[in-house]
């Protein structure tokens, strides 16, 4: 319920993280949103007439958050938009993530705005009494995360442009503690890479994909991927698979 | 009072507002989230004899204003159609339903539509004009004589209402429209996507595995409105004309260039709740322009000469 098209307006757009991260907050409000969900958002000027898909990183009563990567035509027509202006959003749509049945440590791995999924993930993870680890992988520096600190999340963090005592990529966590449970966004190669870990048990490792998107509610088969059930929505069955199913990653 | 609502070769429509075939499913995802009405009618995404997989690969690419798709007729099969799809179709949607029917040849056309007779569809559309498989489709839809010969043996099958979707890659989509009136056609719809070509640069190659995609969306609807006044001056059967429309004042121009009835594909992906929003603009339309029924304006584009 409550997943439909409304015209909201922006609270807040601004830069958050290096190079051309942003963080974008607007009225919503109406309907629950489960960790996972993405809303589309029409952007308006920009040549792209459908939505672009966003998770929605945080949900209140009043407002949706979302974390942004500038990558193209849409998210930079986005990133020029002021507070007070107008736009279409649409949603949620999407499945909540898959949940493990009981306590155990998880790592959520994210790849710059990938880590717009999993704010509201790691607070149920707490909630549900696991040890949350959040493995953040930057280009330069990560922004402040003290909000998944405040959840009682251990941040390690990663940049590419090299910081003394971190790693260049956040799946080198991977290798010094053992997850029972792990969650994984970011451009494809961070997606393979968790994937594909030697020590991931891959039925209890998620991979959240990123297809080209029309309706976003599982009708025009046009975001299918393949797994071991055959073909899958990534919008309405997904995004969050786990790394055994797929067959072409 | 009822300004919208109008006759579709004997079939009563609420309004003339039909969902694309493909762009809407078989509408039980919009009915689920209370996003499926304010139809005239629903058509459904093609229904072919065996279960297909569709096609590998990317397949969807946007262009400005437009959109690439290459499914390739990814569905369930008419079986699984007839057995769980179309009992919660007749019962989740108030819309009148239309059957898309696909095949990769002849005799998959007619297994289909004799399958067909299983259910009270209230119309059947027969696309001969999809252009994302290797093998039929869109091939059936080129040629005046091809078109021709499958909608007669259609016609010899089934007595249920036959609507035949038109290619806009036939080098005469007149001649087509003509011998599928010849053939027993009930109604024609038009257009169905225009082949084209999408490059990726960095990597030299084409963006579909198949070479080429259907493009829809805004971009194609003066091609597609220059379709549909052909066709409609040309035949006597209905006209129902699609291509890019994405407000009441699309869908205006649509029915001054001589079509009866409407579908709307891509746009449904722009915005949900679409065509409730839609027929009231075309109410308020009417109002403003003091007609008695929005049908009073078909064919009525004023040429010059
Ligand atoms: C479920 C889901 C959730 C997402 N959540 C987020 C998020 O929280 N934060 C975020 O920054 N991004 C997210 N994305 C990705 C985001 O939707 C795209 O980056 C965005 O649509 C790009 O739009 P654009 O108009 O700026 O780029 P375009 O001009 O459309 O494209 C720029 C480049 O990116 C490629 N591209 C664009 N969209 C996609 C796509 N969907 N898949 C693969 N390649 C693509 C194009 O081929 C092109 O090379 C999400 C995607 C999905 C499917
Ligand atoms: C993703 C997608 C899938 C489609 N699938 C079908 C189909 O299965 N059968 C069919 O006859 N037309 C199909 N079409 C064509 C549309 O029904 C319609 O003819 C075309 O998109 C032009 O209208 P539009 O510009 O309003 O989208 C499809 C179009 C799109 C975009
Ligand atoms: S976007 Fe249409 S099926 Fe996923």
């Amino acid at each position: 319920m409550g997943c439909e098209s409304r015209v909201v307006e922006i609270v807040d757009n601004r830069r958050w993280f290096e190079p051309a991260g942003y963080r974008l907050t607007v009225t919503a409000g109406r309907g629950e949103v489960a960790a996972g969900q993405f809303a589309g958002l029409t952007i308006p000027g920009a040549p792209s007439r459908l939505g672009r898909p966003l998770a929605v990183y945080e949900a209140d009563d009043q407002h949706w958050q979302f974390v942004y990567q500038v990558c193209g035509a849409g998210t930079g027509a986005l990133a020029a938009m002021p507070p007070g202006s107008r736009l279409e959003c649409h949603g949620p749509f999407g499945r909540e993530l898959p949940w493990p049945g009981r306590p155990g440590r998880v790592a959520l791995v994210a790849g710059g705005a990938g880590i717009g999924a999993f704010l509201l993930a790691a607070r149920h993870l707490r909630r549900q009494g696991c040890a949350v680890d959040l493995l953040a992988g930057f280009a330069e520096l990560p922004p402040d995360l003290d909000e998944f600190v405040r959840l009682g999340v251990e941040v390690r963090p990663a940049s590419e442009a090299g910081r003394p005592g971190w790693p260049v990529y956040p799946t080198d966590y991977l290798d010094d503690r053992t997850y029972d449970w792990v969650y994984a966004c970011g451009p494809r190669p961070l997606l393979r890479a968790v994937g594909h870990h030697p020590r991931l048990d891959k039925q209890r490792t998620y991979l959240l994909l990123d297809e080209n998107m029309a309706c976003c509610l599982g009708t025009c088969r046009g975001c299918v991927v393949d797994t071991v059930h055959g073909k899958r929505a990534v919008c309405a069955d997904g995004p969050a698979f786990p790394a055994g199913w797929l067959t072409s990653l | 009072m009822d300004c919208l609502g109008l006759d579709l070769c004997g079939l009563p429509l609420a309004n003339p507002l039909i969902a694309a075939s493909g762009c809407f499913g078989f509408g039980l995802e919009q009915a689920a989230i209370g996003q499926a009405g304010g139809w005239g009618g629903i058509v459904s995404k093609a229904v072919t004899a065996e279960p297909r997989t569709g096609n590998r690969g990317r397949r969807l690419w946007e262009t400005p204003s437009g959109l690439m798709n290459s499914i390739g007729l990814e569905n369930p099969g008419v079986e699984r159609f007839i057995a769980e799809i179309w009992p919660r179709m007749r019962q989740e949607l108030s819309s009148r339903l239309i059957v898309n029917v696909s095949g990769s040849g002849e005799d998959e056309y007619c297994r289909v539509v004799d399958r067909l007779a299983a259910v009270d569809a209230d119309m059947i559309e027969v696309n001969i004009s999809c252009p994302n498989v290797r093998a039929g489709g869109m091939a059936f839809g080129l040629d005046p004589d091809t078109a021709g010969g499958l909608v007669s043996r259609l016609r010899g099958l089934t007595g249920q209402r036959l609507m035949v979707k038109l290619s806009p890659n036939a080098a005469d989509i007149v001649a087509v429209a003509l011998a599928c009136q010849q053939a027993g056609a009930d109604c024609l719809s038009l257009v169905n996507t225009f082949q084209g070509l999408a490059i990726d640069v960095a990597s030299r190659r084409p963006v579909f595995d198949n070479l080429f995609a259907g493009l829809s969306g805004p971009a194609i609807k003066p091609l597609a409105l220059r379709a549909v006044y052909l066709v409609s001056r040309a035949v006597a059967v209905p006209v129902v004309g699609m291509g890019g429309i994405q407000s009441a004042g699309d869908v205006v121009e649509f029915i001054l260039a001589g079509a009866t009835a409407v579908q709307i594909g891509t746009a449904n992906f722009y915005r949900l709740g679409l065509a409730g929003q839609i027929a009231a603009g075309l109410e308020a339309f009417c109002r403003e322009q003091g007609l008695g029924n929005l049908q009073e304006l078909r064919g009525g584009l004023a040429v010059a000469g």
